[in-house]
């Protein structure tokens, strides 16, 4: 079976530890992290990942930002946003750049996972 | 909405999820408001702010044990590397502020933004923003000392 990759860019080590633990062992590998956006963006074109997880609220420029750059570049990229602020202006703000998938922040196990299947599809 | 309301759902954020993410109970406490000013010039301390409907600065300061139950709670057990153990902090407050963000949001169909946290160790100054138009402070104990928290509203 093959394995989906993921690159993460959040700047909380937090995070990208706990997607870490959720997403191994459930055929997903955590290919990379990425602590801002730029660094984010460098780390998409070198490892071009299967699926991108996005923190919205980050230094430098954010993750709605880095998605539109990323979304530029790949207009199929499969990106995933995650954000402590999950109302429904931010998620149209997701919508407008062309992404449909917002997972707040603290998230629950199986929702996280039900969205990555999602975004394979 | 009133600076109440954006009390109590902070209040609510702060309570709720707090015991979601590090499964801790904290209780509200009433104190005298002079004291908490004092109290968030010094310790490990936590500033995160808002933009936009509502323009607000959330100043957190936490105990020393407390501090280290969060931090080692949310790192599985054992405190990070030292240059991490910001972050591990600053998420904990962008969690707790972005839900009561969103709430306040949602009910008032408006856009506030949150900035990236920063903090604050026992050696840094912090300006305590007494010019806002209205100062809260919410209290709280827990089994590992308290937790203060200053809402300044403009």
């Amino acid at each position: 079976m093959s394995v989906t990759t993921i690159l993460v860019v959040d700047d909380s080590p937090f995070a990208s530890q706990q997607i870490k633990d959720v997403v191994e062992g459930n055929g997903y590998e955590v290919v990379g992290y990425a602590k801002n956006g730029e660094e984010g963006i460098s780390m998409y074109d070198e490892l071009k990942p299967d699926i991108t997880i996005l923190d919205i609220i980050m230094p430098g420029i954010d993750g709605l930002e880095t998605a539109e750059i990323i979304l530029k570049k790949d207009p199929k990229a499969r990106i995933m946003m995650l954000s402590s602020l999950c109302d429904s202006g931010t998620l149209e703000e997701v919508k407008s750049i062309g992404l449909k998938y917002l997972v707040p922040k603290p998230w629950e196990d199986d929702l996280l996972l039900a969205t990555l299947e999602l975004l394979k599809k | 909405m009133t600076n109440n309301e954006v009390r109590e759902i902070f209040d609510a954020s702060f309570s709720d999820v707090t015991r979601k993410l590090v499964r801790l109970e904290v209780s509200k406490v009433k104190q005298p408001i002079e004291q908490d000013k004092n109290i968030l010039s010094q310790g490990v301390r936590g500033k995160i702010e808002t933009k936009g409907e509502v323009n607000l600065t959330v100043i957190c300061r936490f105990s020393e044990p407390l501090f280290r139950y969060i931090i080692e709670t949310m790192h599985g057990g054992t405190l990070p590397i030292e240059e991490e153990i910001p972050l591990y902090l600053n998420e904990y407050m962008n969690i707790i502020c972005g839900d009561a963000i969103s709430k306040i949001n949602n009910i008032t169909k408006s856009r506030s933004r949150l900035s990236v946290p920063s903090f604050y160790g026992d050696k840094d100054s912090l300006e305590i923003l007494t010019g806002k138009r209205s100062i809260f402070f919410l209290i709280y104990d827990t089994e590992y000392g308290k937790l203060h928290v200053g809402l300044f509203l403009d």
